[in-house]
């Protein structure tokens, strides 16, 4: 223990914290709850004298500032008369469970809709990171955590975010890093992020690790030979088109064998492209944040729930057949209408939430709600959608009657019922 | 159908087609010697002590989705016996006290570690995909009473599980040259054999191995400078750590 309770540490200019508790501790440091003004915050102390370089690194994201909300990001940083070194950030809210116990199945999300909302949300906060120009550097299970309820995230550990292009000593966890990392080809950038974010999507869309099959029956134990045969010497996608030799291995991968056949066609193709082309092209095979932004949205636009047991299968719209059989629980598919406006396809029903790119193909807040289907509480057999977006809306119907609906009025679910939201985007609603 | 029984609903949806990641066995094991000379304060204290870790032993398995740590303990005296007949999870591990029993069959004990430390489908304890290299902690007072042990031995070593695992032997109470002489074998390396003398020492020691190496193998973020690669050799990095936490405790000597 580097710090005791009540120990107080000037922060000068008449401001001081005092120390409550240990809230933990990892391989390079330890987390204290600490109190300052009444208000408690949390304060990460280094264990080892840090070089000049990390510290000019941390007060400088410091001073630049958090690229997104989503970041648990350093607010102050303390240098104690000692020559240890450490910051004070924000506590992480109760409500929020790590990822880890989401992916051993201890926490799962209350919908897959709200699984790819925590997708999402971690793409665009890549995005925004790398858009500052930082990469993460040391993406792993380990630096996560959600809201099983919202789908809401906090990235935490971003002590080693770094300029990109510049490296202060860590490369990353086993598992999760690029292959060209592990050789020692190449120091963690933008683009090894970009594998590692693949590859934590993978995990949460499938629960399994992307280059884990058959091959590990190869290896009497997984030490580091394995290891560097398996994520960086010879990493073969479990999900290869062609290469077959490391399938997912039946009785153990449980959740990924029966996961994987029902993604949408284009979110296997981006995870193909990632895992098998970008490992020789790791600048232009490895799908961007935006696109993955793009098609998770997609994916999350076509779920449509099962009346019998509540499974979230997809449409099907860009599949060679529409879904026919619930996947979970074999009962028929349900008979949804859907709303096209541009390339979109949105699957109606209750409770589905409509997103700002819907209408305005220049944004790119994906996880800005614009409207929501909702149900009549007298009768549940009318749908329709809410929008919340700020001018009337124009309805024609097949018998040619033109509404005008006011802003925060209710768009009812009929078929073909063409919508006008504005001069630019026009919808219909098919089934 | 009320929300929340909706959510309720869709959870299962979702939850049928597999509810977890499939995780690579990591296996700890226990070593013990039980014999006569432990009776007392010395068998007293590693019971407490095995007891105290298992308190926290879960939380360590909540913070990592890398490796299911299984828990085993071989207790030896007149002969060598496995508490249970095969490797725990962290939450069915429950340790029941051990007495003190007998003499100091340490060959016993290595031929029955020996038998563990296959696969599963050879008739051992090692799952038979994958898996962590094993952490073994083995805790004695004194000098074998089987003569043979250092042919045991040998035959152990050329067991590939054995070989890659992290090796840690307590010699508790005790003090002479030829019996650190023993453990040092065992281990290969003396800097992973500690002496210790108290009930407190004992604890603290067997806390931070059990707890720092299981952390270390199944979650640990590489360092380095990028030239030799990233691959790092668990076990050095979980002995250096080990290393720096026991500085602290007293009545631990290397
Ligand atoms: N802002 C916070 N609020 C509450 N708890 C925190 C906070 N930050 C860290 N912790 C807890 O403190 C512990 C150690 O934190 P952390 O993992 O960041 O340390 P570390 O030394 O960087 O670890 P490693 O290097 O192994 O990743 C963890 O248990 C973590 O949950
Ligand atoms: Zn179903």
């Amino acid at each position: 223990m580097l710090l005791n309770k009540n120990d107080k540490i000037d922060l000068g200019g008449g401001d001081s914290i005092v120390v409550q508790k240990l809230l933990g501790e990892g391989g390079q440091g330890e987390v204290y709850l600490v109190t300052r003004n009444g208000q408690p915050f949390a304060l990460k102390v280094y264990k080892d004298f840090e070089s000049e370089d990390f510290r000019y690194n941390l007060k400088n994201n410091i001073d630049r500032g958090v690229p997104s909300e989503d970041f648990l990001w350093p607010k102050q940083l303390l240098d104690f008369t000692d020559g240890h070194i450490g910051y004070l950030m924000d506590l992480r809210p109760k409500n929020y469970v790590s990822f880890v116990s989401y992916l051993t199945g201890k926490t799962p999300f209350r919908s897959r809709a709200v699984l790819l909302h925590w997708c999402i949300r971690l793409c665009a906060a890549f995005k925004k990171l790398h858009e500052s120009g930082y990469s993460y550097q040391d993406l792993n299970d380990g630096s996560f955590f959600l809201d099983p309820d919202t789908g809401d995230l906090l990235i935490c550990d971003n002590d080693n975010v770094t300029a990109d292009k510049k490296n202060l000593g860590i490369l990353g966890k086993m598992r999760y890093m690029a292959p060209e990392i592990v050789r020692g080809e190449q120091l963690p950038d933008i683009h090894s992020d970009r594998f590692s974010l693949a590859v934590i999507l993978f995990m949460a869309l499938c629960l399994g690790n992307p280059y884990e099959g058959e091959r590990l029956k190869q290896y009497d134990v997984i030490d580091e030979k394995a290891e560097y045969d398996l994520y960086g010497g010879n990493p073969v996608f479990t999900f290869h088109k062609t290469d077959r030799s490391n399938r997912p291995i039946r009785g153990y991968h449980t959740s990924v064998i029966r996961r994987w056949p029902y993604l949408p066609l284009y979110i296997k193709e981006a995870f193909h492209r990632t895992f098998v082309d970008g490992l020789a092209d790791r600048e232009n095979e490895r799908t961007t944040e935006l696109e993955w932004l793009r098609l998770l949205s997609a994916y999350r636009d076509e779920l449509m729930t099962c009346p019998s047991c509540g499974y979230e299968m997809i449409y099907g719209f860009e599949e060679k057949q529409k879904t026919a059989v619930c996947p979970a629980c074999g009962k028929p598919a349900p008979a949804v209408a859907w709303l096209s406006v541009g390339k979109h396809r949105v699957t109606l029903e209750p409770g589905k939430r409509l997103y700002a790119p819907l209408l305005d193909k220049f944004s790119s807040q994906y996880n800005q709600e614009i409207g929501e289907v909702i149900q009549n509480k007298k009768n549940l057999a009318l749908w329709g959608i809410r929008l919340n977006t700020p001018q009337d809306t124009a309805v024609r119907d097949t018998a040619g009657t033109v509404k005008i609906i006011p802003q925060g009025g209710v768009i009812p679910i009929v078929q073909n019922l063409s919508i006008k939201f504005n001069e630019n985007t026009k919808g219909e609603i098919q089934k | 159908m009320s929300e929340e029984r909706m959510n309720e609903e869709r959870m299962t949806g979702d939850r049928m087609l597999g509810d977890g990641i499939a995780r690579q066995e990591l296996n700890l094991m226990f070593i013990i010697d039980n014999s006569g000379s432990m009776a007392g304060e010395k068998l007293g204290a590693v019971n407490n002590a095995i007891r105290d870790v298992m308190s926290i032993m879960p939380e360590v398995q909540e913070d990592t989705s890398d490796a299911e740590i299984r828990i085993s303990a071989l207790q030896f005296s007149d002969s060598a016996k496995w508490v249970y007949s095969e490797p725990k999870s962290v939450s069915d591990f429950k340790w029941k006290d051990l007495s003190p029993e007998g003499g100091t069959n340490l060959s016993a004990a290595y031929s029955e570690l020996g038998k563990w430390l296959s696969k599963k489908s050879n008739g051992g304890q090692m799952p038979d995909i994958g898996g962590v290299a094993p952490i073994l902690i083995l805790m004695t007072d004194g000098l074998p009473t089987s003569p043979d042990w250092e042919t045991r031995l040998n035959e152990l070593k050329k067991k590939g599980w054995f070989r890659v695992a992290l090796k840690y032997a307590l010699a508790v109470g005790i003090n002479s040259d030829e019996a650190m002489d023993v453990l040092n074998k065992f281990t290969g390396n003396p800097e992973t054999v500690l002496k210790v003398y108290t009930a407190e020492a004992l604890r603290k020691a067997i806390q931070v191995i059990a707890v720092t190496a299981s952390k270390v193998k199944s979650n640990s973020s590489s360092k380095g400078t990028g030239a030799g690669g990233a691959v790092v050799n668990n076990n050095e990095v979980a002995v250096a750590e080990v290393a720096g936490k026991l500085e602290e405790v007293d009545d631990i000597e290397w």
